[in-house]
């Protein structure tokens, strides 16, 4: 065994750690070497004056600051963190983003539609036509009472959001509000456009949805 | 029962190697209980300020940085989903405070003789070799330091310091080895 060897073999030999052939390899060394018996000497005096090293105790000033600073400026930090409002993994800013394009791109679809005609248009017979008119009209009414229901309360919930993102809000709700205008004028034009009364319900729907999101939002944040 | 009355129970039955009782006093610190904190650090105080006194340059540095250290633990406590890896969790903190505030301050020839010294001053001369050994000990590489003291002066296991520091079994003997050579060489120099 070299003397390099036989000294990392000492420390672990300190520490209870070597196998019973390692450790009679080192005291064949040791037996043989002085420059590694005194190192070991040396190593095991530093080892029991490390357990014996003064032994030091703070003041009780030190918890005072503590406690101090737990329950006074600290309140906040050992409180739960507060958590930014999270839907589907947005957070509240972004949903309201998000939200807004959703609105802007219905609005741009409602538009397009109006003016160029779906598909699938003029495709169906006059029976099948006036079913789904009736239909329509059954369905407006029930979103309408629903989304009254809502608006009403809609201003409480929006007080209790962060005010960029109610104004976020505001405007998702105000372009909707567009597209439905948009859809009812072309009922009224012609009260036999399914493709204008689809769309009114689409965005009817999306107002649910948007109202929904606002109280539901509000409801964790406040 | 009062906060005091409620504060002696705690304390006849603080055992920190009670798993359940560390898990009890862990949740309710994570609850903001200031009474569990409490515990906390007076179970662990004397171990982390002896560690913190042996990276600070003073007594009231070492203060500071204890402080420091359980303004942390308690402020972070909440992230811990273990409970029952507070205490390596903790010391990590206390460690990475105590290398953060080192590299910071720097290290000092003459700022350790006002302050360890000061220690021993009134001891006996067959004490001598503590002090030199304390000086060699505030000179030792952050690394090497941290294993030193808590291994040969705390008493920590290999392994415990491996998941304190984060680091393998063997880097944790390569680190004392290396740390116990240079107290050795310097402690040598000292006495010769």
């Amino acid at each position: 065994m070299k003397c390099r060897e036989a000294q990392r073999l000492m420390s672990d030999d300190l520490d209870g750690l070597l196998r019973a052939s390692e450790a009679q390899g080192l005291e064949r060394h040791m037996h043989g070497c002085q420059v590694c018996s005194s190192l070991f000497v040396e190593m095991t005096s530093l080892v029991q004056e490390a357990r014996n090293l003064k032994k030091f105790e703070p003041s009780e000033d030190v918890w005072r600051s503590i406690e101090r600073h737990m329950t006074s400026k600290g309140r906040k930090a050992i409180s739960p963190p507060k958590e930014k409002p999270h839907v589907l993994g947005f957070s509240l800013f972004h949903k309201g983003v998000a939200m807004a394009s959703g609105a802007f791109v219905l609005m741009m679809v409602v538009t397009f539609l109006l003016f160029h005609g779906l598909p699938f248009q003029n495709m169906e017979s006059k029976d099948s036509a006036e079913y789904a008119l009736k239909h329509f009209e059954t369905a407006e009414k029930h979103y309408e009472l629903a989304i009254n229901a809502l608006v009403r309360t809609i201003p409480d919930y929006q007080e209790k959001l962060p005010p960029d993102l109610a104004a976020v809000f505001t405007e998702n709700l105000a372009i909707i509000d567009n597209s439905i205008r948009i859809c009812q004028a072309a009922i009224s034009a012609h009260p036999e456009d399914k493709a204008a009364n689809a769309l009114l319900m689409a965005c009817y729907k999306k107002k649910m949805e948007l109202l929904n999101d606002i109280r539901d939002l509000a409801m964790r944040a406040g | 029962m009062d906060g005091r009355s409620e504060m002696n129970k705690d304390r006849a039955h603080m055992n920190f190697s009670n798993k359940e009782f560390l898990i009890d006093v862990v949740r309710r610190c994570q609850d903001g209980d200031t009474k569990a904190m409490e515990i906390v650090y007076r179970g662990y105080k004397s171990s982390l300020f002896n560690l913190a006194r042996r990276f600070s340059r003073d007594s009231s540095s070492a203060e500071d940085l204890l402080q420091e250290i359980f303004i942390k633990v308690f402020t972070k406590i909440r992230k811990l989903r273990s409970p029952e890896d507070f205490k390596s969790w903790m010391y990590r903190i206390a460690i990475n405070t105590c290398i953060s505030f080192t590299r910071k301050k720097g290290v000092s020839k003459e700022v350790f003789l006002d302050h360890m010294a000061q220690a021993y001053e009134h001891e006996d001369d067959s004490l001598l070799v503590r002090k030199y050994l304390e000086r060699a000990v505030y000179h030792l590489p952050p690394k090497q330091k941290s294993v030193f003291l808590l291994h040969d002066v705390q008493g920590f296991t290999h392994a415990e310091i491996a998941g304190i520091m984060k680091l393998s079994e063997g880097t944790i003997k390569s680190q004392l080895f290396k740390a116990r050579m240079k107290l050795r060489k310097y402690l040598g120099e000292q006495t010769s």
